[in-house]
């Protein structure tokens, strides 16, 4: 009853190093994917040249927009213009790196489309540390906790049952919420302490306007360069309204053509100190649920039969970051994280190709080597973001719900989902909430996002005590459907498993329970014990009298319609019962010893 | 199981809920064979059934023979998903004209 695991073996290279690539290129296949039919290019397909480099300039384009938190970071810990400018540069050498790890697929990447940005959730603390305890600290706490990372990231695959899709759906949502103060403080220029602007306002409309007409009535061609379409009408808004710094583009003019992307500064070797690392290790951690949130949100948006969890995926994702985030890290630069916004990007264009992160990922490394680029990062208007990040944000919440929804909701689900989304919006609603929070915990504690994710991980916990992952049922076979179907109902519900796989297994229940009482194969009673663990729900029919036997003949509908013989309708109508059994379940076992019997079947989840 | 019976643009429409087993099906079979006999258009509005087992299909299986000896016409419309999978794995979706809505069921039958 136990799935083989499938390797996926790549072209061998040949030469000396052929063993290591081949170690290195053996990735466990995960479920088989079903494309959705708005996805024009899954995951693996290859769209053609013109359609490649456009999307991936995009996602460039869209990833360097949303870098601000790079120049914030720069500025956080007191770097000038030209160390600010070379901060970037390096920055974005490395997460250009990183984003084409992402799109390879092999023992430790997870080869799908994410591409790396500046990490948020990182930005605080980073600044933090590097004021407390200085740059040598900083990039030593970061080292220790991205190393911690890299090596827990494969024990996630046995951690799904504490990930479980309503706390994912959770942070995904927050992720969303998380946005919304950029978003719309930027949409309407509010963003850096300013008033209320209407031409700003105007700007983000345009921005948001082209984006929803692109992707909504956009023929496929038009749809994939939706975000494209959204900036050039933000650009144009603000060109019009007299919001973009026209001065400042003529500071470009002074800049290098090409100079290598190395930090402005030498920070000397990481040192490790114990109370930096602390906060760094909290905050990394998150960022991997952050990480596990896109991966999964990426891997749902490709699979229109998405059934749960790819646990291994997220943890290549997971190692993918941290390897990005060590050479970042020892550089005193700030560490990375995918960048919802692209995600997003992702959607609207219908283009879900790794071949794209590949593209994007050696764009990224490659404007890194000419100083205009991270000087124009800055230069991109407020509005225009605010615009794009408006609906990413409204793109992240709907994603969230829908994870949250993928599986059946009881009282503790409810309470889990709602109480976490609750507490994270509370923090959000009342900033001055976290005022008195010890120096060490107020970046975690004053962020909705982290609360609401450490809140829904810890209720999920709490909730699970006492929670046993086996239940049977004495079953009257006179009278078995309707009680069968409620046991299902409550402990589906109990164990969060997915509604149209109770639904299936009660069908195929009910079917053998009628099998046995019409057979005279049983009689009396029946015992259903039933077992749940994440991937697998077993269902076992125990009983006294003779194993069924369910033939494998096909049902030969026209003869059914046609005969007025009621054996041959009997025989075919056995058949009808039998096909409905073992093609209900995907495995069925029969056996019995001894005037004892089972019947066992198994429903992947 | 809940059988309700209404007249809707010249056909008449049997909405079955619930679960249609070995237990229920007998009151089905009683309902369904009389009207396929004596009305012209029959439509079955499965969109509240929650789950039919072999005996529920064979009580439309032989609702659909007795309307096709009186020479009526019975349409199915409005299978939940799962219901739909039964349908499919027995091969009785070819027996019957199936709708996706009772509304779509009334004008192609009538």
């Amino acid at each position: 009853l136990t799935d083989p695991t499938r390797i996926v073996r790549y072209p061998r290279p040949r030469g000396a190093p052929a063993a290591v690539a081949d170690w290195l290129l053996a990735v466990p296949a995960g479920p088989r994917r079903v494309k959705p039919e708005e996805v024009l290019w899954g995951l693996d397909e290859r769209p053609p040249p013109a359609i490649l480099l456009g999307v991936a300039a995009q996602h460039v384009l869209v990833a360097l927009m949303v870098s601000v938190f790079g120049v914030l970071a720069a500025r956080g810990i007191g770097l000038g213009p030209r160390d600010a400018a070379s901060f970037v540069a390096a920055c974005m050498f490395w997460l250009g790196i990183g984003t084409l790890l992402y799109g390879l697929r092999s023992r430790f990447t997870p080869g799908i489309l994410l591409v790396n940005i500046p990490s948020s959730a990182a930005l605080a603390t980073f600044v933090a540390v590097t004021g407390l305890y200085g740059p040598a600290a900083a990039a030593g706490a970061f080292v220790a906790a991205n190393v911690l990372l890299f090596l827990l990231a494969g024990y996630l695959p046995r951690l799904r049952a504490y990930f479980p899709p309503e706390v994912i759906g959770v942070v995904v949502l927050m992720l969303g919420v998380s946005l919304i103060t950029q978003a719309v403080g930027g949409s309407v220029g509010m963003d850096s302490g300013g008033p209320f602007s209407l031409a700003a306002l105007a700007v983000s409309l345009a921005t948001l306007a082209g984006i929803i007409w692109a992707s909504v009535w956009g023929s496929p061609r038009i749809r994939v360069m939706a975000m494209l379409i959204g900036t050039v009408a933000g650009v144009l808004g603000a060109f019009a309204t007299g919001l973009f710094d026209l001065a400042a583009v003529k500071l470009i003019a002074d800049l290098p053509a090409f100079a290598p992307p190395l930090p402005g500064r030498d920070i000397g070797w990481p040192v490790l100190v114990p109370a930096a690392i602390l906060p760094v290790v909290l905050i990394e951690l998150l960022g991997a649920t952050r990480q596990a949130a896109n991966t999964l949100t990426i891997d749902k948006l490709n699979d229109a039969k998405w059934r749960r969890a790819d646990m291994a995926l997220v943890a290549r994702a997971v190692r993918t970051l941290a390897l990005c985030n060590l050479p970042l890290a020892a550089m005193g630069l700030i560490t990375a994280a995918s960048a919802s916004s692209n995600v997003g990007l992702a959607r609207a264009s219908g283009v879900m190709s790794r071949h794209v992160a590949i593209v994007a990922g050696v764009m990224m490394a490659a404007l890194a080597f000419v100083p205009a680029v991270s000087t124009l990062i800055v230069l991109t208007p407020g509005p225009v973001v605010g615009g794009i990040l408006i609906y990413t944000a409204a793109f992240m919440v709907v994603a969230g719900m829908d994870l949250i929804l993928s599986r059946m909701l009881n009282v503790k689900r409810s309470f889990t989902v709602g109480i976490s989304i609750v507490i994270g919006l509370g923090i959000y609603v009342l900033p001055g909430l976290t005022a008195t929070a010890p120096e060490w915990s107020v970046t975690i504690v004053s962020s909705g996002l982290s609360v609401a994710a450490l809140v829904a991980i810890a209720l999920n916990l709490l909730f699970r005590i006492g929670v046993s992952q086996t239940a049977d049922l004495l079953v009257d076979l006179r009278e078995a459907g309707p009680g069968v179907a409620e046991f299902l109902e409550h402990w589906g519900k109990a164990w969060g498993a997915r509604r149209e796989v109770i639904l299936r297994a009660g069908m195929a229940i009910g079917e053998a329970l009628e099998i046995l009482e019409r057979t005279g194969a049983a009689a009396g009673h029946a015992e259903l014990l039933v077992r749940f663990d994440e991937v697998t729900l077993v269902c076992t029919l125990r009983y006294s009298g003779e194993p069924l036997r369910l033939g494998a003949a096909e049902v030969d509908v026209a003869t059914l319609l046609d005969t007025s013989d009621e054996a041959i309708i009997d025989a075919q109508m056995r058949q009808v019962s039998a096909q409905l059994v073992t093609r209900l379940a995907d495995r069925v076992r029969s056996e019995g010893q001894g005037g004892a019997a089972s019947l066992t079947l198994q429903f992947e989840h | 199981m809940d059988i309700a019976e209404h007249t809707e643009g010249g056909c008449h429409v049997v909405a079955v809920a619930g679960r249609l087993d070995s237990t229920s099906s007998p009151a089905l079979e009683e309902v369904l064979c009389a009207r396929v006999l004596a009305q012209p258009a029959v439509i079955v509005d499965l969109q509240q059934l929650q789950y039919v087992s072999s005996a529920g299909l064979r009580v439309l299986l032989k609702s659909a023979k007795a309307a096709r000896g009186a020479q009526h016409r019975l349409a199915l419309a409005a299978l939940t998903p799962q219901v739909q999978e039964v349908f499919d794995i027995s091969g009785f979706t070819s027996i019957f004209q199936i709708f996706e809505t009772r509304r779509q069921a009334i004008e192609g039958t009538r």
